[in-house]
């Protein structure tokens, strides 16, 4: 870089940046025509779950498909990795993976269980909140590397007909963050019942103090809060993933399939490497932070003297 | 999220830490929103006009709408529609991950931390006492040093005093011994002395008498010359003799 160009401000060099990547946008649009809009690709379908092993017990379809090869590799991940660090543990002198565990495990217990559960509480649950973390975390990060899944799509290597990397998560679909949102929604329904019985947790939904003539109301918004906190549990974490995928797919070539405009890949394809580190360096792990957050806020709130 | 009454009564009611944690994942969450709404409404406000300018590819225009927002499309979609043998699926994946690691994995890495943890304090707590113990050997070494010192000047006090007195005593005794020498060598001497005046005046005597009679040519009695002869040396005075050795 030339003298002038270090002179700049900070502010002035990304404006540069920013209007000379608008400026080839702009160049690569009207140079290049499009070679026609492909109708053919559909990019959704890289989401699709495919049965590959059909399995039908009467109306539920347990077939093995892409997820549930995720959901596998996630929980073979986790347990191998934990149970590794854990047979590690008599070792004193911790090599960097033990001590990256170790963290994540104290972690858990300070950051996200501690401060929302009292002793016996955080005790009871912790497991619970750890694997979800954990589980979650590891289902995250797994759907940032690139595995040969994709069936639909076949590379033919002599003769053998290899299914095409693909990235995906188990996380990247509804069914499981919304399978694990109902684990936590039940458990802290119950553990709120246990601990204050029924009628007297459905009492402290109400917050105390709040005027007789109010109070209908207020339930009612609570039971509907309650039922939403399902929704936003499961979708929060699904949509995150799902719309990491989609964008990464989208930059990294959709796009330029999709319009029939092999020029833009040039702009879009420093942005896909952009949001893909973007995702697996904040978004996996917020993700799975968030959602063992929340459940451990629930759970203390379910037992909690006044809500 | 913004409308969870619960959050936000906790928020407001006590604990403000578990309060503003609460706020904190709510305006996330809430903020997470807007980009995913700006860019779906951004979408539709697109497909609505270039439906509006080219009427002719609205079918096209509204395929690409499909695949952009699935979500518009909720009745079907598989994207957005839960599949319960999966849910199955992950409620047997997590739950084995739950168990395997509560029973074997979070137990022993608890240990594990819990008895690092305690060997951390043990070891300071055992430096700790070895310093403390350090500084009490190092204070008694300085005390011990201290009468070191004060004993060796004792003993080098002691040592000179002796040191003294036998010099002392060997000046006396080489005294003594030496008047003893000389007592004896002064008696020594006044006995010879004695014996000299002794034999000199039988000597003398004896020559006296000879010469008397020589003169007298008469034999005196031998009474009578003895008692001549000493009478005149009692006459004499012998202690010129003596004097010097005795001054």
């Amino acid at each position: 870089m030339t003298a002038w160009w270090k002179g700049l401000k900070t502010r002035s060099k990304l404006l540069l940046i920013a209007g000379a990547f608008l400026a080839i946008t702009v160049f690569v649009g009207i140079a290049f025509p499009s070679a026609g809009r492909n109708n053919a690709f559909k990019p959704q379908n890289e989401f699709k779950l495919d049965p590959w092993v059909s399995i039908k017990l009467g109306p539920l379809d347990l077939s093995i498909n892409k997820a549930v090869l995720y959901l596998a590799l996630a929980a073979t991940l986790t347990i191998a990795t934990m149970l590794y660090i854990a047979n590690r543990m008599k070792q004193a002198h911790p090599n960097r993976m033990q001590t990256a565990v170790e963290l994540s495990y104290t972690f858990i217990r300070d950051q996200i269980a501690g401060p929302s559960l009292d002793r016996r509480m955080a005790q009871k649950w912790f497991a619970f909140i750890g694997t979800l973390f954990l589980f979650i975390w590891f289902s995250n990060l797994l759907g940032y590397i690139p595995l040969p899944t994709n069936t639909e799509e076949t590379v033919n290597i002599f003769g053998i007909n290899v299914p095409a990397f693909a990235i995906y998560a188990a996380t990247a679909n509804l069914s499981a963050p919304l399978a694990l949102t109902l684990v936590v929604w039940f458990s802290y329904q119950i553990e709120g019942v246990r601990a204050k019985g029924f009628l007297g947790y459905l009492r402290s939904w109400i917050p105390a103090g709040t005027p007789r003539a109010m109070r209908p109301l207020l339930f009612a918004i609570e039971v509907i809060s309650q039922f939403v906190r399902i929704i936003s549990l499961s979708v929060r974490l699904f949509a995150n993933i799902l719309a990491g995928h989609l964008l990464i797919l989208f930059m990294g070539g959709g796009l330029v399939v999709l319009l029939g405009l092999a020029a833009i890949g040039v702009v879009t394809l420093p942005l896909a490497v952009i949001f893909f580190l973007f995702e697996v360096v904040l978004i996996a792990t917020l993700q799975a932070f968030i959602f063992a957050t929340l459940t451990a806020i629930y759970l203390g709130e379910s037992v909690a003297e006044s809500h | 999220m913004a409308l969870d009454p619960g959050i936000l009564a906790a928020a407001a009611a006590d604990v403000p830490k578990k309060g503003l944690q609460a706020i904190a994942l709510g305006v996330g969450a809430g903020l997470g929103t807007i980009g995913p709404g700006i860019g779906v409404g951004f979408i539709f406000g697109k497909v609505i006009e270039s439906v509006t300018r080219q009427p002719e590819m609205r079918d096209e225009i509204t395929s690409i709408q499909c695949l952009s927002v699935p979500f518009a499309k909720s009745s079907g979609n598989f994207l957005v529609s839960p599949n319960l043998g999966l849910m199955v699926w992950t409620l047997i994946a997590f739950l084995i991950t739950l168990y395997v690691l509560k029973r074997l994995a979070f137990p022993r890495i608890a240990e594990a931390l819990d008895k690092r943890q305690r060997a951390i304090d043990e070891s300071i707590e055992a430096a700790d006492r070895t310093r403390r113990e350090a500084d009490e050997i190092l204070d008694e070494y300085r005390e011990r040093l201290k009468q070191a010192r004060v004993q060796a000047e004792e003993i080098v006090v002691r040592a000179r005093k002796a040191a003294e007195n036998t010099e002392r005593e060997t000046v006396e005794h080489a005294r003594q011994t030496r008047e003893e020498i000389l007592e004896q060598a002064r008696r020594d001497a006044e006995a010879s002395i004695q014996q000299a005046v002794g034999e000199l005046r039988r000597d003398m005597a004896d020559l006296t008498v000879l010469a008397t009679e020589k003169v007298t040519r008469k034999a005196l009695t031998d009474d009578d010359q003895r008692r001549l002869v000493e009478e005149a040396l009692g006459e004499l005075d012998f202690d010129a003799l003596s004097g010097g050795s005795r001054n």
